[in-house]
């Protein structure tokens, strides 16, 4: 089978240890991004299964209809990017791990870093011992009794919860019903109003899904309440506060501090984006889920529905040239393409 | 790997130490006890103690010995 994965910048992929399951197959891997359709339908034009990392490129319609031979898409986690409606019409299988699993505890801890890092202003620091001065910056803050804001109270938001309160921070919890309801079984404290959240923390850490109910969530009078000493961390997407919103609150004094690991296109090339020139705004290019035994469970999950789907045309009622396949299996008949090429 | 916040000589000044040039090392400038919280409390402590020997009554003394001369 041909199998692309796209978008492998740090190509990570080929040193997991779960590679060698699809030793047997002829895999391509793209360590760079576009986003154009026309060379993307160059790259993938001979490609059967397509192997995403998470929401890093789009596969729509138009590019879709140029991918005579692509037969499944697997990938894990929500699929925002992917026109599944397209994939099925077009008989392309979506296999997409989702649902409850164990919590990303990688973007947990970059959410975690990336507080005491923009706390202790390090990565400033830091780069100022290494151009030649020494404690350059005014005095950072410590954690031990602030208060930390978790807006999204998920599997996510629970983890930072915890890390808070290892640090002795007290820790405030807002979200929808869901949230509300897991926060108080946990014993952490629900914030009185989404006000009082973003009011009364000195972080507000947001770990909420981009879905339309949540976009723009976080709005500019919402920032406007947070105290000129506190910090706002994104490791979750841009897209949950309104374009510009951050650029303007943080010019307006309100937050002090941002911690930006998400961008709302990604990835930012060129240093082009105004966060980057701001001095109290510390940047990571989307990094969170991007550590080696999150990626090496991912890829074990994604690999392993690749070849659920090969195996499944191995079986001897799929012979060569079947027509409909595998009837029991999908809602809506796809045509068995897959059988031509893999049986 | 290797994460430095000390030195053998403080500060470093001009980039000037090895560790700062290789890329598996993070260096910071001893920003352990830096924090705004830790040195309001150093530093009351550091005025109460002067204050008290403005007083005539020092505190916290490392060398009572020298009080004697």
């Amino acid at each position: 089978m041909n199998i692309t994965i796209l978008d492998d910048y740090q190509d990570t992929i080929r040193t997991l240890a779960c590679y060698s399951r699809v030793a047997g197959h002829t895999v391509t891997i793209w360590n760079d991004h576009t986003k154009d359709v026309d060379t993307l339908a160059g790259r993938l034009k001979d490609t059967e299964a397509l192997v995403l990392i998470r929401e890093r490129t789009p596969i729509r319609a138009p590019l879709l209809e140029r991918l005579d031979k692509l037969r499944l898409i697997s990938q894990a986690g929500v699929y925002p990017h992917v026109d599944v409606e397209a994939c099925t019409r077009r008989g392309v299988v979506v296999s997409s791990q989702t649902g409850p699993g164990r919590p990303s505890y990688a973007t947990a801890e970059l959410t975690w870093g990336l507080v005491i890092a923009a706390f202790r202003r390090i990565p400033q620091e830091m780069a100022a011992l290494k151009a030649g001065k020494w404690q350059a910056y005014p005095i950072g803050i410590g954690l031990r009794g602030k208060t930390l804001g978790v807006y999204g109270y998920g599997k996510i938001g629970a983890v930072v919860a915890g890390y808070g309160r290892a640090f002795g921070m007290n820790v405030l919890a807002w979200g929808r019903e869901h949230s509300v309801t897991q926060a108080r079984q946990d014993g952490v404290t629900v914030a009185a109003s989404k006000d009082a959240l973003f009011a009364e923390s000195d972080v507000v850490s947001l770990h909420l899904r981009l879905i339309d109910a949540t976009r723009g969530i976080v709005t500019a009078a919402d920032l406007g309440r947070m105290k000129p000493t506190a910090l706002i961390v994104n490791t979750s997407r841009a897209g949950l506060l309104g374009p510009g919103a951050l650029e303007a609150a943080l010019r307006a004094g309100r937050p002090g501090m941002a911690a930006v690991d998400v961008f709302e296109e990604e990835p930012v090339l060129g240093g082009r984006h105004p966060l980057l020139s701001m001095d109290n705004v510390i940047c990571a290019p989307h990094l969170g889920y991007v550590e080696h035994d999150g990626l090496e469970h991912m890829f074990t999950g994604i690999f392993d529905q690749l070849l659920a789907y090969a195996n499944m045309c191995s079986r001897p009622r799929c012979a060569p040239g079947d027509r409909e396949w595998p009837p029991s299996t999908f809602s809506r008949r796809s045509r068995c393409s897959a059988a031509d090429i893999l049986c | 790997m290797a994460a430095v916040d000390v030195f053998e000589e403080e500060p470093v000044l001009g980039g000037r130490h090895p560790l700062l040039s290789m890329d598996n090392v993070i260096c910071a400038p001893h920003l352990g006890y830096v924090e705004h919280d830790g040195l309001e409390h150093m530093f009351t402590g550091i005025f109460d103690q002067l204050l008290a020997y403005a007083s005539g009554k020092p505190i916290n003394v490392a060398n009572p010995e020298a009080l004697k001369r």
